[in-house]
């Protein structure tokens, strides 16, 4: 063993530093290659970001920083299989969803090879996305017609022009201009981003979907090249605390700032309804199609959709239903 | 830390030789990054940073807030404003130069650059400063410097792009900067005074003007006023992001010079080509400028700098002078657009570390330092030897030396001495308003 | 001068023109964009979907195909703090090689912007909500900075055999 010279690795990280999860996942799992390798790997978050977030995978893929996480639907065209994950009523813990994704991953999308070029870490989601406005309560499927609401893009996208609404595509860090202009009605988000966008004073109502109206499918990985570069045993140490572990760091962190915005959101009197069961049932009917859609499309490379998706909500329950 | 320097040394060599500084900018950045993490991830870097920042939303104000500043430019709105501010000032001692900083300030705030500022009052202002007698140092110092507050007053390109850099938000920025500006101009109206007192020779007074006539010169600016209060009004009420008050304020522009008649298609086609080569220059810049900060950004120097400063635990009073300081430095002798987007990406990460205490709120401290970073500039804009107003004067007047000019702005120069130095005690100037935009 | 340098000269009048005539239409289009995305939301509660798409597409092709008018009117911003100390006839040579050297880097940009370009066709990359397709955008820019390269070239050419020019103080009233 080579004692002195430790491989240091680089992670280029867009979230701001104090971001929980860049506190609660990404910079626990640093310490914990660096603590799994004895010291023989040390992975250091850059000061500042390479590029810009959408990019995040060729800044890996091409070796510019050894390390990226991103979100999949920043580039639409290349994942068709993780938008599994982003269809409506996933699953409400983002742990159980992570963790079961990662199984699926592995066992069903690897072999597809979408994410070509770099070795994956890990596949995670944050807990699940609602509907928020800024002057009236969505209470039934009927009030969503015509809204102008802020998605983020991807499967969500597809969703909210199934329901009706018209899809407004501005960055995350514009929602609270254009919901305060008025350029937005509302906005399909996760709770912890009322707080992490400063959206307190202009989101009004919320609308939970049980299970969730959408999600998003994020990835962490590294170089490829890099990671064969490391010594058998480093590597294996790495993906000790990756993979699954990792996935489920990731939406641990979720599920706690998810929490804690409950009570945020409570605390800030923002108004809060659980769709009733006919609304859910009349979001089931009208994205029927894009299940549909996804299943053919997964057909295309070489999975079989249907069996994936219902597997997967297998798995989250049983996990979710299990130690966890 | 010791690559950073080397970095910025071979930096200096280049642009010394007169490559161009984006060039410059990018060849340091390639080769550093090269040697540092890979040749390959060099060249991807370079062309991934291009591409990106080619396609950046937030930076489509630029050549919207350019073309507005050279439409107006083409209104021939500049005489106006001038009228207007002879009208209120003309008659007093040094009244004509007042009148500059006042017209160069109306101006700044439908102008995003300093260089335009300048260059465009230069016109309108010195045949009627020349024809009281004015002595050639104030009277083109007056310009130099009341030319740089197009970079302060709202709209600012620099504003944006140091938005861009530190992530803060454009419309804050902007709207940070009108109370600065006030304050930019009773100092530059006080070196003007304090140099008619000395000397009374060098601005005699004007004519004065009856109350009618003034009515009529300030007639002659609405138009001004109120594309500023559609654009900067617009940001501030939250009824236009940035991106829309420019194009807007573009818009509202043209109707403007078709309205008085100074619009043909010819004029039309060179100021939109013309607005758009600026912004390609612009972007150039600024893509050297990232891909030389994603080497310092592999080096790690803004984390150890930091890191180091912190230990120290020096007062962060004492840091901001000491980057204020070094600001001073670097302004005399680069460019100022480049001196920013060098520097913002070391310095900002320890501003944001600091801990001002009550002094204001932490969620504004990096606009706050945006408008010091701002003045900084403009300072450097007109401090020997690379002043580019001082420059850009003696483009419009090639029969005045440069130093002469030189000469003529050492008072605004003190004068700007004294503001930074109310600027960096008194945050709430800064601060005021955008703490009220919620 | 040679009817090389002729034809020349006269190439890059001719991509001078288009290339003013395609910026000036996309900032005239980005401008009334947003005048129709900003009337549409007040008057008529209807914005545009995806202007923010548009608009990013379109700033990224004015930028690029700016470049070579940049060069052409030789815009960009150096530091002339030296010059003085350079004796007239070497200045020639320094610019020269200077224009030669930009040249090389706008090529080596060029190809790898080509490569950048290559890979988002293979992966279909395309913007969020319209899908507009992203590799066709590469490619003109990756074009874009090979016509720069050949312009640096000719004028690093030129100024190899010109009579030196009064100083040239470019005329950058837009940036600071
Ligand atoms: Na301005
Ligand atoms: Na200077």
């Amino acid at each position: 063993g080579s004692a002195s010279a430790a491989t240091e690795l680089t992670m280029s990280s867009w979230l701001p530093p104090g971001y929980f999860l860049v506190t609660d996942a990404m910079k626990p799992w640093a310490e914990s290659i660096e603590r799994e390798t004895q010291g023989r790997v040390k992975v250091t978050i850059l000061p500042a970001p390479i590029g810009k977030p959408a990019g995040a995978f060729d800044v890996a893929r091409e070796g510019q920083a050894d390390i990226t996480y991103g979100i999949h639907g920043y580039q639409p065209g290349r994942f068709e299989l993780s938008k599994a994950v982003e269809m409506p009523f996933v699953g409400d813990n983002a742990e159980a969803i992570s963790a079961a994704y990662w199984r699926i991953y592995k066992k069903h999308f690897e072999k597809a090879a979408e994410h070509r070029g770099v070795q994956v870490l890990g596949v995670f989601t944050h807990t699940p996305g609602h509907i928020m406005h800024a002057t009236r309560p969505m209470a039934t499927i009927d009030d969503l017609r015509g809204q102008k609401m802020r998605v983020g893009g991807g499967v969500v996208n597809d969703t909210a022009q199934a329901l009706g609404m018209s899809p407004l595509l501005h960055p995350a860090s514009e929602v609270y201009q254009i919901l305060s202009n008025g350029v937005a009605d509302g906005v399909l988000f996760t709770l912890d981003s009322i707080e992490g966008f400063k959206l307190t004073n202009v989101v009004k109502h919320v609308t939970v979907i049980p299970g969730g109206l959408y999600n998003s499918s994020f990835f962490l990985v590294m170089n490829q090249a890099k990671f064969r570069g490391l010594p058998k045993e480093d590597q294996e140490a790495v993906m000790r605390v990756s993979g699954e572990a990792f996935s489920r760091l990731a939406g641990r962190a979720f599920d706690k700032a998810n929490a804690r915005a409950m009570d945020h959101v409570k605390a800030n009197n923002i108004q809060l309804v659980t769709a009733s069961d006919t609304m859910i049932q009349g979001i089931r009917e009208r994205t029927a199609p894009i299940e549909a859609n996804w299943i053919q499309a997964a057909a295309k490379k070489g999975v079989d959709g249907k069996a994936v998706l219902s597997e997967l909500r297998a798995e989250i329950s049983a996990i979710q239903g299990g130690a966890k | 830390m010791t690559a950073t320097l080397i970095g910025f040394a071979a930096l200096l060599v280049l642009m010394g030789l007169r490559v161009p500084i984006a060039f410059a900018m990018g060849l340091v950045g390639y080769v550093g990054f090269g040697l540092l993490v890979s040749w390959t991830a060099a060249a991807s870097m370079v062309a991934t940073t291009a591409y990106e920042t080619g396609l950046t939303y937030s930076l489509a104000v630029v050549p919207l807030f350019i073309l507005m500043g050279n439409l107006v430019t083409q209104a021939g709105l500049s005489g106006e404003l001038y009228a207007a501010s002879y009208a209120l000032l003309g008659h007093r001692r040094g009244g004509l130069a007042m009148a500059t900083v006042l017209a160069c300030a109306g101006f700044s705030s439908i102008c995003g650059s300093s260089l335009a500022t300048a260059a465009t009052m230069a016109k309108v202002s010195m045949p009627s400063m020349r024809k009281y007698g004015y002595s050639m140092e104030l009277a083109t110092g007056s310009i130099a410097s009341g030319g740089t507050l197009g970079i302060l007053i709202p709209p600012s390109v620099v504003m944006i792009i140091y938005g861009l850099m530190t992530e803060q938000d454009i419309g804050k920025l902007f709207v940070a900067g009108l109370l600065p500006g006030a304050v930019a101009v009773l100092c530059y109206l006080g070196a003007i005074a304090f140099v008619t007192w000395r000397d009374p020779k060098a601005g005699p007074p004007g004519a004065r003007m009856s109350w009618p006539e003034r009515l009529q010169a300030f007639k002659g600016i609405w138009g001004i006023v109120t594309l500023f209060l559609v654009v900067i009004g617009g940001i501030y009420g939250g009824i236009f992001t940035p991106n829309e008050a420019a194009g807007i304020g573009a818009a509202g522009a043209l109707a403007f010079t078709l309205l008085r008649g100074k619009m043909t298609w010819r004029i039309l086609f060179n100021v939109l080509a013309e607005s758009a080569r600026t912004t390609a220059m612009i972007f150039s810049i600024l893509i050297g400028a990232l891909v030389f900060s994603n080497m310092i950004n592999m080096t790690q120097a803004p984390t150890v700098l930091t890191e180091w400063i912190v230990a120290q635990g020096f007062s962060p009073m004492l840091v901001i002078f000491v980057i204020v300081g070094i600001y001073f430095i670097l302004g005399c002798l680069l460019e100022s657009l480049s001196m920013i987007l060098l520097t913002v990406p070391v310095f900002y990460p320890v501003i944001a570390a600091l801990d001002f205490g009550a002094m204001m709120d932490p969620q504004l401290v990096l606009i706050w330092f945006g408008i010091i970073v701002v003045v900084v500039t403009e300072i450097s804009l007109i401090t020997p030897p690379v002043g580019l107003n001082v420059f850009v004067i003696r483009a419009v007047l090639p029969e005045v030396t440069t130093g002469t000019i030189f000469r003529g702005v050492t008072p605004f120069w003190v004068a700007d001495l004294i503001r930074i130095t109310i600027l960096i005690l008194v945050p709430g100037i800064s601060l005021l308003l955008p703490s009220l935009m919620r | 001068m040679s009817t090389g340098g002729g034809v020349a000269q006269r190439m890059i009048s001719v991509i001078e023109l288009v290339l003013r005539l395609v910026v000036a239409l996309i900032l005239f289009g980005m401008m009334a964009l947003t005048v129709v995305d900003v009337g549409g939301r007040y008057f008529f509660n209807r914005p545009l979907l995806g202007a923010f798409e548009v608009t990013e597409v379109l700033l990224g092709i004015m930028v690029f195909c700016g470049l070579p008018l940049v060069s052409i009117s030789r815009e960009h911003i150096t530091v002339d703090l030296l010059d003085t100390a350079v004796p007239a006839a070497l200045r020639n040579l320094r610019d020269g090689i200077i224009s030669l050297v930009c040249a090389g880097a706008m090529a080596f940009i060029a190809a790898h912007l080509w490569t950048k370009a290559a890979d988002a066709a293979e992966y279909g990359d395309s913007t969020a909500t319209l899908l507009l397709p992203l590799a066709p955008v590469m490619y003109l820019m990756s074009v874009m900075c090979g016509i720069t390269a050949l312009i640096l070239v000719l004028l690093g050419i030129a100024e190899f055999f010109s009579p030196r020019k009064p100083s040239d103080q470019g005329s950058t009233l837009g940036a600071t």
